[in-house]
């Protein structure tokens, strides 16, 4: 009744198939990884995180969304504290993000000793966590790293053991970039965006966060300073500036964060009314080249006079830093 | 199973990222250029056959993996030279069905020009409400009746040359595009913003990544689909070498999937028919 070679035969074949998966999947994950070394460009394709992680002689590293990126210039800060700095904003991310990149420069072996982070109420509303595939490629080293990945869904840990999928949306932008080669200059990460005559007449988001998101994006917070903390490295926030300043519940949600970080042991800088000239909005929530260089000084010549920057690096598991709260 | 997972593949690599950019540009018409309604409008084209299609293929091969079956639901629609040859190529289950028990039973074409052109537009009036109860699917269904009616009663002139058949493609093809507008939009207002935003001057809204992925998505689809409508020239002997050559193609079509594919894609279209 039972065709024992017919069911071998098709055993063999489905073996075969699994093998020619494997080795095909490795052998585009590996290809694709050689590509992606060097390339240190796009927010999609990881190469932004790569630029921070191979640059692990920065003493200080900035983090956050496009309002790092696009607003603190590392020189700036360099001038003012005497230390190389590295800006690893990305667009469209936030505080989950800035704790992932955080933990895998850590496991990199960065010198950083200071972390400066940029407090978005936003973060409450949604942390972004959706956007984590930009990290897929890097699945594997550190623990902070894939649990973000693996709780984008519950398929997720079993589409990542495929080396292909970790470069998912990402191979094709990898491939252009590396034949362009290294094209853009690395300004340590910097980016400022060009002056507009008129502000774009685009709003911020305007949301609101439930329960469960508010308490996501705290217990990000939180976590980024305690591993920070753990791994010796003191956590400065920066409560930056809006167009016509928060809203009655943004400032609701800054407080609760600034609570919450400084609970940790963290400090708070609050330029939230820094009282930029108006015109140096190019849209709601971002500066153009002139605003970022003026709020940079700001932040920059704030971190000296309050001693927040560390002379030495704090002994792993030691308790509070110089954090002025 | 090589048939579903180039459904799959059609779906995740071509529909779900072309649904991106149509998205975008459809659910706000009147901010955007001319070029950039253009373009959406042909994204939206490949978006609509590459997921229903690829909803068909799943269909079939899962059927066939079983044992039974299933007639193809296209076939190469936008190679068409008419109206009518879309419709012979195209959703070609429900073809069947309106011309079966709609379009037969209202009279056909045995009672003159006149009846043949009311059934025609009947037929497809009642095909577009089959989409669902709004303006724009009664609007795309008169739109394909109309087209139908004026290719039953205009006869193609009896040149036949390379160029005139690329020239036949392509009229019908944005004939079909110009239905695309009135089922994509939300109403028939967006419709209207579509179509006389088609002339307005403006840059072009690329969003490179997504067109990239698109566009890479959409040639891998014609060429597999070409060679398979050229069954005689790819065929091989059914042997050993036979299941070998499906092992690549799954395994390359997995790949496709996993690196080109929307991670989190819409449903299909169709499943809300």
């Amino acid at each position: 009744l039972i065709d024992v070679e017919a069911g071998a035969n098709l055993m063999s074949r489905i073996i075969f198939s699994f093998v020619v998966l494997f080795a095909v999947d490795r052998g585009c994950g590996l290809a694709l990884e050689h590509v992606a070394r060097g390339v240190y460009d796009g927010e999609r394709t990881g190469g932004l995180v790569r630029a921070v992680i191979d640059h692990p002689e920065a003493r200080v590293l900035l983090l956050g969304s496009s309002r790092v990126r696009r607003h603190l210039d590392p020189r700036r800060f360099e001038s003012a504290l005497g230390r190389s700095v590295r800006n690893a904003g990305c667009d469209g991310q936030g505080i989950a993000y800035a704790r992932a990149v955080a933990a895998l420069a850590r496991a990199r072996g960065s010198r950083a000793e200071l972390y400066v982070v940029d407090l978005n109420p936003f973060d409450l509303i949604d942390a972004r966590e959706s956007r984590a595939g930009v990290l897929s490629p890097f699945y594997g080293e550190v623990p902070v790293v894939d649990e973000l990945l693996a709780s984008r869904s519950e398929w997720a840990p079993i589409y990542l053991e495929s080396h292909a999928y970790r470069f998912n949306s990402a191979a094709l932008p990898l491939v252009f970039r590396a034949m362009r080669g290294q094209a853009v200059e690395d300004d340590r990460g910097f980016s400022p965006l060009a002056r507009r005559e008129r502000p774009r007449d685009v709003d911020g988001p305007d949301l609101e966060g439930d329960e469960a998101s508010t308490r996501r994006g705290l217990a990000h917070y939180r976590a980024l300073v305690r591993e920070a903390r753990a791994g010796g490295v003191s956590v400065v926030f920066v409560v930056g500036p809006v167009r016509g300043g928060w809203s009655a519940a943004d400032l609701d949600r800054i407080e609760l964060l600034a609570r919450a970080v400084r609970d940790e042991g963290a400090s708070v800088i609050d330029l939230r009314d820094a009282g930029l000239d108006s015109s140096r909005w190019v849209d709601a929530i971002h500066l153009d080249a002139e605003g970022a260089d003026e709020l940079s000084r700001r932040v920059a010549e704030s971190l000296v006079p309050e001693s927040l920057v560390p002379e030495t690096r704090v002994p792993e598991g030691s308790g509070d830093t110089q954090g002025s709260g | 199973m090589g048939l579903a997972l180039f459904g799959i593949f059609k779906k995740v690599v071509v529909a779900d990222r072309l649904a991106l950019y149509v998205d975008a540009v459809y659910s706000n018409p009147s901010a955007h250029s001319g070029s950039t309604l253009l373009l959406a409008t042909y994204a939206f084209a490949f978006q609509i056959y590459a997921d229903f299609s690829g909803y068909s293929d799943v269909a079939i091969g899962c059927a066939r993996a079983l044992g039974f079956d299933l007639r193809p639901n296209f076939d190469r629609p936008y190679a068409s030279r008419s109206i009518r040859e879309f419709w012979r190529r195209w959703h070609i289950s429900l073809s069947f069905w309106l011309r079966d028990y709609l379009y037969v039973p209202l009279g056909g074409s045995q009672h003159g020009r006149a009846k043949t052109i009311r059934n025609l537009f009947v037929t497809m009036i009642l095909g577009g409400l089959w989409h669902g109860a709004a303006w724009t699917f009664v609007v795309w269904g008169a739109l394909q009746g109309a087209l139908l009616a004026v290719s039953h009663v205009v006869r193609r002139p009896e040149v036949d040359s390379p160029l005139r058949r690329a020239f036949d493609v392509l009229v019908t093809f944005h004939l079909v595009c110009l239905g695309w507008v009135f089922f994509r939009a939300a109403n028939l207002s967006d419709a209207m913003a579509v179509l006389s935003g088609l002339t307005r001057d403006g840059a072009t809204f690329v969003d490179a990544h997504t067109i990239a992925h698109g566009t890479v998505g959409v040639v891998v689809m014609l060429l597999v689909e070409s060679a398979r409508s050229f069954p005689d020239r790819v065929r091989f002997t059914p042997n050993e070498f036979v299941s070998i050559r499906a092992v690549i193609v799954s395994a390359a079509l997995l790949l496709g999937v996993a690196l080109l594919g929307v991670e989190e894609g819409s449903q299909f279209i169709y499943l809300q028919f």
